[in-house]
Parts: structure tokens; sequence; C-alpha cells
């Protein structure tokens, strides 16, 4: 059969804390060591009691805590802006990558498909500058033509 | 459309998604069911004068954080977390400008008021009782401070030790060597008076 509990195992059931189970049995039945244990709780309960005198009107509590509530229009702009700031600094990120591919020193690697090769474009111009009649390149002077032959064959 | 009635018997994560949706009446259930602990809570950080207006900073700043409100811990739990944040942060600033904290142990003149009345019913019992709870406050005020932290907030804020470790964020070892430590250095103290 167990003696009373130790000074440690009183302090531990006190605090709240797990015995053994034996030492718990013996509690159970021990007038000594349970007079120990609630002349403790009796003088914390008596502080704690002593502390709800002062507990406010929780009625009256409830309504300034309410009162003190921001508004919904204010918690909906928190809301908003909580994802909003995230989905900028995607749009900025995607602004600074296309920027970025510019900066680079050989430019877009590759031209779009739907835009003309370079040779396409100068066969083009060629077409453009050998049509005398597109306004701009019409013979201003017929008798220029001659120019040619008296250069190739000389003055006469 | 009319008005629908808030479910009393909700749950609070039930009343925590309605509150977040913008149900304001679901979010004064929540403040019904919890205010108390929270106001006990800070309590044991401040003064009786302070502890109203702590304690309503704490639920207003829960409300304007329930998106953070992940449910892993209890609605109870992560309240009592905020709460105890909110007394450091006013008892940090206080220091910070050089004023001074109104704190539990400072509380024995309005606790005195109250006594005059019991002492008429029993005066030797009572005046007895008024020595231990007395000796108790002073002893309690000598503790380590996390000590003494922990002690409140198991005994009078009435937390048990999973609740402790997760609003200290410690573990939950640490609370209990720390609670019998605090229990014993006050048993052997309150030895001389009882």
């Amino acid at each position: 059969m167990k003696t009373h509990l130790t000074s440690d195992e009183i302090t531990a059931n006190a605090a709240g804390l797990e015995l053994d189970p034996v030492s718990k049995k013996h509690l159970e039945n021990c007038v000594v060591c349970r007079t120990k244990v609630a002349d403790f709780e009796a003088v914390v309960e008596e502080r704690r009691s002593r502390m709800c005198n002062d507990e406010p009107d929780w009625e009256a509590q409830t309504r300034l805590i309410m009162d003190r509530l921001p508004a919904e229009s204010e918690t909906l702009g928190r809301h908003r802006s909580r994802w909003l700031r995230p989905l900028l600094a995607v749009a900025a990120a995607a602004v600074m990558a296309v920027g970025l591919g510019f900066l680079q020193p050989g430019g877009p690697a590759e031209p779009p498909a739907s835009q003309p090769s370079v040779e396409e474009i100068l066969a083009e111009m060629d077409e453009l500058l050998s049509d005398d009649s597109i306004p701009g390149f019409e013979i201003i002077d017929p008798e220029l033509d001659d120019l040619e032959t008296f250069f190739e064959n000389g003055a006469s | 459309m009319t008005p629908t009635r808030l479910d009393l018997s909700a749950d609070d994560s039930a009343l925590v998604l309605m509150a977040r949706n913008g149900d304001r009446d679901a979010f004064g259930e929540l403040v019904r069911r919890h205010q108390r602990r929270v106001w006990m809570v800070c309590r044991q950080y401040v003064g009786a004068d302070e502890a109203d207006a702590v304690a309503q900073d704490s639920l207003v700043k829960a409300f304007t954080s329930l998106d953070s409100f992940d449910g892993r811990a209890a609605f109870n739990t992560w309240l009592t977390r905020i709460a105890i944040n909110t007394c450091l942060d006013l008892i940090r600033r206080r220091k910070r400008e050089g004023l001074r904290v109104v704190t539990p142990e400072d509380d024995g003149e309005f606790e005195a008021i109250a006594q005059v009345a019991d002492d008429e019913i029993d005066p030797e019992g009572r005046s007895i009782q008024r020595q231990a709870v007395d000796r108790l406050r002073e002893c309690e005020a000598n503790l380590p401070e996390r000590q003494r932290e922990i002690f409140r907030l198991r005994f009078y804020a009435e937390m048990d030790l999973d609740e402790i470790a997760a609003g200290l964020s410690v573990h939950v070892g640490t609370v209990k060597t720390q609670l019998h430590r605090a229990v014993h250095r006050l048993r052997r103290e309150l030895g001389d008076v009882r």
C-alpha cells in the first residue's frame, strides 16, 4: 500500500498534471493528501473569483466591439487589394519579360511567319523602281533618252 | 429578401465562414461565446482598467484578420493567441514610451474593496483567506516571468495545457515543467501562512 503522496506529487496534482495510477488511487482515498491539494486550490480559486469581480457588462462590451468593427466596404476594399496586388505583380513581370526580350543582343530570334522575308521585300522594291508608270518615276523629257546614245557614241 | 436568422447552434468554424462572407451577426455570436475568455487572458497581463479595452482590441483585430484563420487550430486557441500578442504589444509599446503598465499585481486596492463585504460574513475565516490570497499575489509577482504567465493562464484564464502551449508557441512539455515549478514555489511560500 502506498504511503502519502510526496510533495512533488501533491504539486503535480495541484498543477493539474497527471499522476501515476497508484498515486491517483491513493489520493482518492486519502483525506490528508486531498486536503493539501484542496488548500492550495482554495487560495487560487479565491484569487480567481476576485479577479472576476472586475468583469465588465458583457452585453455592453459586445456592443462596443461590434461598433468598432470596420464597415463592410472597408473589408471588401481590403479583400480586393489582397488579390489585386499579386495580379499587378504578375502583369509587371510579364511586361518586363517582353521588354528584356527586345533588349537581347540578337533581338527577337525568329520573325513571325506572317511577315515577308528580306528577299521578298528587295524584289518588291526592284519591281516598283522599274515601273516607270508609277507617279514620280515617269520620263520628264523624252530627249533625255538620247543622252544615253550620246554618251555611248560620243558627242557629234 | 427576408433576412435569415442566425443559427446559434452552429459551431465556431461555421460562424467564422459566415463572418468572412460579411455576416456580422455571426461574428457577434463568436464575440459572445469567447469574449469572457479573451478578457480573462488579457486580465493576466494588464490591470482591470486596461483589460476591457485590450480585450476589445483583440476581438476587433480577430475580425479584420479572419481571412488568415486557416482552421488548423481551434478558433478559441487562435483568438487567445491574438489576445496574448495584443497584450504583449501594449506592454512593449508602453515601456518604449516610458509609461507605466498597470499589471494584475496593482489591483490590490480593487480587491480590498470587495473584501469588506466578505469580512462581515465570517471575519476570522475571511481574514486568514485574505492573508493567503495576498501572499499568493506577492509570491506570484516574484515568480520568473514565464512561470508567472503560464500559472496565470492555467489557473485564472482556465486554459488547458495544450491551449497554453499553442498560445505561447512553446512545447507542451515546457508548459508542464514551468507550471510544476511555479506551483511548487507557491506552495512552499504559502506554507508559511497556512
